[in-house]
């Protein structure tokens, strides 16, 4: 089993990031995210926020800069060197994300077996769990593509939790639910947040009442550069 | 002058461009491998179970459609060959010509041609969903490396379909010639057994396996690798499909050719001929 190691700093170097239609999205940022707290990201539309999470969750690699964790600069690192951290960041789509040739409960299982953090009986009983709390036993053994968008969106972000990271990156997690479901995940990401296994939470959302919820202070991205407003957000 | 210039230059580049292809294609066998061989220290009974699924869909699903070419494929090569041996009086010459064209030549090919029309096509639209849906970025932010649970398990199990396919085919292909020849010539089983015993040898054996190993690579790390350019949306999923397939194609036929190529010029210098 990969020993997951915990994220007890991390920045930003010169980063810069662009897309080659739009080299410059990203530019010169140099940053310290300080733990322990919500962040929301805001800026205008189109400025950068969504590349912004995936640079910070390791998806996107910058182009130049670099991005330290715990003093270690994890740019260059392969995927099996950088794999201890990645245990520890989690992040959730603003859509898509779920293996589409295999079910909602394989889809959440998956990384759970595949490191070896459960056995299957653990990994069947914590499904059921989250399955019967969130309403969606009866399509356990559905396909991704039978169940609704919204369903899809919630078993991606629960996936994200029952990995438990302590840093967590969520792009817009709030939207195209109804608002039972909103809430549950809002009640469910408090109970998280207070247990303290996660411990710092970056995220967009459009819905300022969300961001409240969370007491989260502003991190904003615009014009290519991003900066932290320590004060939370209205 | 400009022109003709301009026309080396571009055909320099096209040449630099396939050559950087290639080797782009040796490097991402090589990281599959060591990615599932070597640094796989978790997950294998999820790889091995797609592994398995893949084996179930290219080639236990494959056997159908292997049936028919294989039967057709076996009774025209000895209606033919038969008819015309027959009448120089050489019968007994029906298992060399069956273990050439079956065994060395047609069998892997044919395999690899239906192959590549039912999986390739299969694996590079598969990944090219994949990558469109954003599961490969999951799989990534699960701590699942894509080149060992994508890759690999498609690669080894596409591998062992084909080779499995082909040695269906060629089975099929000549207990298929049988019957067509003991409809037609009353030919006896022993005869016919002992005809294509006397041609086997263990070279046959040999280009066989090395024909069915590597098209097989060649299939399915090319489906890989296109389904996984695909970049940005769904529309360059079927682009990516039919280049595969063109692709795989032209490796396909190309090694076979260069293979049996081989294979006769060894002959020859060992008979003495170059």
């Amino acid at each position: 089993m990969i020993e997951r190691k915990k994220i007890q700093s991390l920045e930003f170097e010169r980063m810069s990031f662009g897309y080659e239609w739009r080299q410059d999205l990203l530019h010169d940022i140099t940053l310290q995210i300080p733990l322990g707290k919500a962040w929301h990201v805001e800026g205008p539309s189109g400025h950068g926020q969504t590349t912004f999470l995936r640079v910070l969750a390791g998806l996107s690699t910058p182009t130049s800069g670099a991005m330290v964790i715990n003093g270690e600069n994890v740019t260059e690192m392969s995927f099996d060197e950088f794999l201890p951290y990645r245990l520890d960041l989690g992040y959730t789509f603003q859509s898509g994300g779920l293996l589409s040739n295999r079910n909602l409960a394989e889809n959440l299982a998956l990384p759970l077996l595949y490191h070896k953090l459960s056995s299957l009986e653990q990994a069947e009983a914590k499904i059921s769990a989250y399955a019967e709390r969130f309403g969606f036993v009866k399509q356990l053994d559905q396909r991704p593509a039978f169940v609704s968008a919204g369903l899809r969106k919630l078993v991606s972000a629960l996936r994200t939790l029952m990995f438990e990271p302590s840093f967590l990156v969520m792009d817009d997690p709030f939207s195209g639910f109804d608002q039972q479901t909103a809430q549950a995940l809002v009640k469910y990401l408090h109970e998280v947040w207070e247990s303290g296994f996660v411990k710092t939470m970056v995220f967009t959302s459009a819905d300022s009442a969300y961001v409240n919820e969370f007491k989260a202070s502003i991190l904003r991205v615009e014009n290519g550069k991003a900066h932290l407003e320590e004060k939370a957000a209205a | 002058m400009v022109f003709l210039l301009r026309q080396a230059d571009h055909l320099g580049a096209q040449v630099f461009d396939f050559f950087a292809y290639v080797r782009t294609l040796f490097f991402m066998v090589y990281l599959s491998l060591r990615s599932g061989l070597f640094e796989q220290t978790q997950g294998m009974r999820q790889v091995l179970s797609v592994i398995s699924a893949q084996i179930y869909f290219t080639g236990w699903q494959g056997l159908p459609l292997i049936s028919i070419l294989a039967i057709a494929t076996g009774g025209i090569a000895i209606i033919q060959s038969s008819t015309q041996l027959s009448l120089l009086g050489g019968s007994a010459m029906v298992g060399n010509i069956l273990v050439l064209v079956i065994v060395r030549e047609v069998g892997p090919l044919l395999t690899a041609l239906m192959v590549i029309a039912r999986s390739g096509t299969a694996v590079a639209s598969e990944l090219g969903n994949m990558k469109v849906n954003r599961e490969i970025e999951a799989l990534e932010i699960m701590g699942i490396q894509p080149l060992s649970y994508i890759v690999f398990p498609r690669l080894v199990g596409g591998v062992i379909s084909v080779v499995c396919l082909s040695f269906y085919f060629n089975l099929v292909a000549l207990v298929g010639g049988f019957f067509v020849s003991k409809a037609l010539h009353g030919m006896q089983l022993s005869f016919y057994f002992e005809s294509l015993a006397n041609a086997f040898a263990v070279e046959d054996v040999w280009l066989f396996i090395v024909k069915s190993v590597f098209s097989g690579l060649i299939i399915f790390v090319l489906g890989c690798y296109q389904g996984l350019s695909v970049q940005h949306s769904s529309h360059e999923v079927p682009q990516v499909t039919a280049r595969a397939v063109v692709h795989s194609i032209f490796a396909v036929t190309g090694f076979n050719l260069i293979v049996s190529l081989l294979s006769y010029l060894n002959q020859l210098v060992r008979l003495g001929i170059l």
